[in-house]
C-alpha cells in the first residue's frame, strides 16, 4: 500500500497584499495562568489539584494522573454513553468501593463492566481530552486558578502524563483543528447544518454531529450529548465546516469570519484585517497551520 | 487480564519486532511503548506514525462512510529495510487511538505480523 502525506507546502504561493495575525505556535505559547501554575507545579513535583475556570488537573510527585472538565466527557460519561453501563450501575460501583476499600478501577473491572486495557484506554481519552479544555480555555472571569495540595482522585493513570507531554500533545491538538479548517470561532458557539447542502460520503460519526448540529448546541454540548470527546467532536466540526456543510448558529451569512486567536484578551477581539473567503487567504492559513505543526 | 503494557510485550513478541507503541493519532502523544523506537526516539516515531494515520482521516478519498470509532483498520509502509504497521483501535468508547509496529523486513512476515498485531488490538479492547 502506498501511503501519501500531506503534501509539502507550494514553494511559490501568491503573496497577496494581506496581513496575516500573527500567532505563537500553540505548543509554546506564552504560558497563560494555568500554564505557568502547571510548570510551577511540575519543578516542585507537587501533588493536589489544579482548578482552572474549565476544569482541574490532578498532579501526583509533578505529573498529571487524572483531569476533568464540565466540558469534556469523562470516564462515567464515555462508558456510560456507549452503553458499558448505565449511570445507577456506575454509583454502584462507586459506592460499593467504600464498602470494599478497593479502588474504582478494581471494582470496574473485577464487577465485569470493562476490562482492564480498556479502561486505561479510556482513562487516557478522558484525560487528554479534559486537559485540551483546560488548557485551551483561557481563563475568563473566573480569576487565577488554585491549588489544592494532597487532594487524589477517584481514578488514577498507571503511567502519569509528564506536563511537558502533555502541553506539547496540547498544541498538536490546535495545530491539527487550524490545519483542517482554521476557524476557531466555531469551537465554541451554537453550530447548525448550512441549509440547502447535501452531505455525501460522511462517515457515520460526522454525520451524527451534523444531525445534532440544530443552531442550538456548540460543539461542547454536542459531545456530552453524544458521549463523545469534546476534542473529537470540535474536530469533526471543523471538518464539516471545511467541506461547507456547517456554519455558526447565528449566522445566515457564508464563510465564518476568523478572529486572531489568543492575540486578544476575550471579549475583545478585533474584528479580521483579511477576508477569510479569500482563496490566497484560506491558502495561506493552511500552510501557517501546516508550518506549526512540524516545528 | 492484559493492559497497555502486556499487549505492547505481546507487540514485541511479533517475530521480527523492533519497537510498539499506543499513541493518539490527533495528539502524537505516544501513551506506552516497548522495545526501541525509530532511530531511539519513541516520540518522534508516534509523532511521525501519527501523519500517517492522519493522512487517512483527513482525506475524503479514504473515508469509509460506514467506519465505526475507528476510521481505517490499518496501514502498511514498507521501505527497504522496515516494515511500519498502524493499526487503529476500535473501541466501543470514543478515542482516538493507534497501535504502531515497526518490524526488521528481513525477519519479518508482513502478513503474519499484520494478523497479530489486529489480535492484540482488539485483545487490548475486548475482555
Amino acid at each position: 500500500m502506498i501511503v501519501t502525506l500531506p503534501a509539502p507546502a507550494p514553494p511559490a504561493a501568491p503573496a497577496p497584499a494581506l496581513r496575516l495575525p500573527r500567532r505563537r505556535r500553540s505548543g509554546r505559547s506564552p504560558a497563560g495562568p494555568v500554564e505557568a501554575a502547571l510548570a510551577d507545579l511540575a519543578a516542585a513535583r507537587a501533588t493536589g489539584t489544579l482548578y482552572a475556570s474549565a476544569g482541574a488537573l490532578h498532579l501526583a510527585d509533578g505529573a498529571v494522573v487524572d483531569a476533568d472538565s464540565p466540558a469534556a466527557p469523562g470516564v462515567e460519561a464515555l462508558l456510560t454513553g456507549c452503553g458499558r453501563l448505565t449511570g445507577p450501575q456506575w454509583a454502584a460501583q462507586l459506592a460499593a468501593c467504600a464498602g470494599t476499600g478497593r479502588t474504582l478501577a478494581e471494582q470496574l473491572v473485577g464487577a465485569g463492566h470493562v476490562s482492564f486495557g480498556e479502561l486505561q484506554l479510556c482513562q487516557l481519552t478522558a484525560v487528554l481530552d479534559a486537559a485540551y479544555v483546560v488548557l485551551s480555555r483561557p481563563e475568563g472571569d473566573g480569576g487565577e486558578p488554585s491549588f489544592v495540595p494532597g487532594s487524589a482522585p477517584l481514578l488514577t493513570l498507571d503511567r502519569p502524563m509528564s506536563v511537558r507531554e502533555l502541553r506539547v500533545a496540547v498544541g498538536r491538538r490546535r495545530a491539527l483543528l487550524d490545519r483542517v479548517w482554521p476557524s476557531p470561532q466555531l469551537d465554541a458557539v451554537a453550530v447548525r447544518r448550512r441549509p440547502g447542502t447535501v452531505p455525501r460520503g460522511c462517515t457515520r460519526r460526522r454525520q451524527a454531529v451534523l444531525e445534532a448540529a440544530d443552531g442550538h448546541r456548540t460543539p461542547t454540548e454536542i459531545a456530552l450529548l453524544l458521549g463523545r470527546s469534546a476534542y473529537g467532536t470540535v474536530l469533526d466540526v471543523r471538518h464539516l465546516a471545511a467541506r461547507g456543510l456547517v456554519e455558526p448558529g447565528g449566522l445566515t451569512a457564508a464563510p465564518p469570519a476568523l478572529p486572531p486567536r489568543s492575540a486578544a484578551p476575550p471579549g475583545s477581539a478585533a474584528p479580521p484585517a483579511y477576508d477569510p473567503s479569500d482563496p490566497h487567504v484560506a491558502l495561506l492559513l493552511r500552510i501557517r497551520a501546516g508550518l506549526e505543526a512540524r516545528l | 487480564m492484559p493492559g497497555i503494557d502486556d499487549c505492547l510485550a505481546e507487540a514485541m513478541g511479533v517475530p521480527g519486532a523492533l519497537g510498539a507503541s499506543l499513541v493518539d493519532w490527533t495528539s502524537g502523544l505516544a501513551l506506552g511503548t516497548a522495545g526501541a523506537g525509530p532511530g531511539g526516539d519513541h516520540e518522534a516515531g508516534a509523532a511521525d506514525a501519527t501523519e500517517l494515520a492522519r493522512a487517512v482521516t483527513q482525506s475524503t478519498s479514504f473515508t469509509d462512510p460506514a467506519a465505526g470509532t475507528a476510521p481505517a483498520e490499518d496501514l502498511i509502509l514498507s521501505t527497504g529495510a522496515a516494515y511500519h504497521l498502524v493499526r487503529f483501535l476500535e473501541t466501543d468508547f470514543d478515542s482516538s487511538l493507534i497501535l504502531y509496529l515497526r518490524l526488521d523486513r528481513e525477519r519479518a512476515n508482513l502478513a503474519m505480523a499484520r494478523l497479530r498485531l489486529a489480535a492484540i488490538a482488539e485483545q487490548l479492547v475486548l475482555d
